[in-house]
């Protein structure tokens, strides 16, 4: 099994971002596992499956997800 | 077969390619083929190969040069796949750590910080932070084997790595 999971594994991006936006929010998340290491950040844009990471990394841990900027819940 | 003789041809494509140079008599089921005593012109025989090459390869997906992986599934927006949690072992050194916050790293505002170990070690901060050099008040609990696999099997089905 791990194998087929090493073949079929894609890289995600170490960088997405949006090029017309300077600064703002930005999210980092990295990843180690069988001795690899792997880092993705992603600043004002969407990465639908560095979202569905987090989103199950959220429900997993049993942390509420921060839904604005300013902290609120 | 030549003109007048009573041998029987098969018909199509292949019969003209393998014929190509010779007087042959060929019943054609299309106009554009020769007909009767008439041989496939080279120049109609190349456009043709062309076209045949063209369908071909159009079925092939779009290679990325630098990764040889689809720019589909590259772009991170490509579906994650489901895995079986029951099929999946976490590696002992297993981590992952996600951070948000402002992109200039010292001021303060709302941050978030977790990170999950192999072992079920939770640590976690979410809220307004005060900025500066203050680190990060991090709080810590444990959660089960059951949970970091569903986070592991969710990295390796999005092909974070």
């Amino acid at each position: 099994m791990q194998e087929l999971l090493a073949a079929v594994f894609f890289d995600l991006n170490e960088h997405y971002n949006n090029p017309r936006i300077m600064g703002g929010f930005s999210t980092y998340m990295s990843v180690t596992a069988s001795g690899k290491s792997h880092g993705v950040s992603v600043s004002n844009t969407s990465v639908k499956r560095f979202d569905s990471v987090l989103k199950t990394l959220y429900k997993e841990a049993g942390i509420q997800t921060i839904t604005n900027r300013s902290g609120g819940k | 077969m030549t003109v007048g003789s009573n041998r029987k041809m098969p018909l199509g494509a292949f019969h003209y390619f393998f014929q190509l140079g010779n007087r042959r008599v060929f019943k054609s089921p299309m106009r554009a083929f020769p007909v009767k005593g008439e041989c496939i012109k080279p120049g109609i025989l190349v456009v043709i190969l062309t076209i045949l090459l063209c369908l071909a390869t159009a079925g092939f997906p779009a290679q990325d040069e630098l990764s040889g992986k689809s720019p589909a599934l590259n772009s991170g927006n490509a579906p994650c796949t489901e895995m079986e949690i029951t099929e999946l072992t976490v590696p002992p050194d297993f981590l992952i750590v996600y951070k948000s916050g402002d992109s200039h790293g010292d001021r303060p505002g709302p941050r978030t910080h977790i990170e999950v170990h192999a072992n079920g070690i939770l640590k976690y901060f979410t809220g307004n932070w005060r900025g500066g050099s203050v680190r990060l008040p991090l709080e810590q609990r444990e959660i089960s084997q059951e949970n970091v696999k569903g986070i592991y099997a969710r990295v390796v089905g999005c092909g974070f790595f």
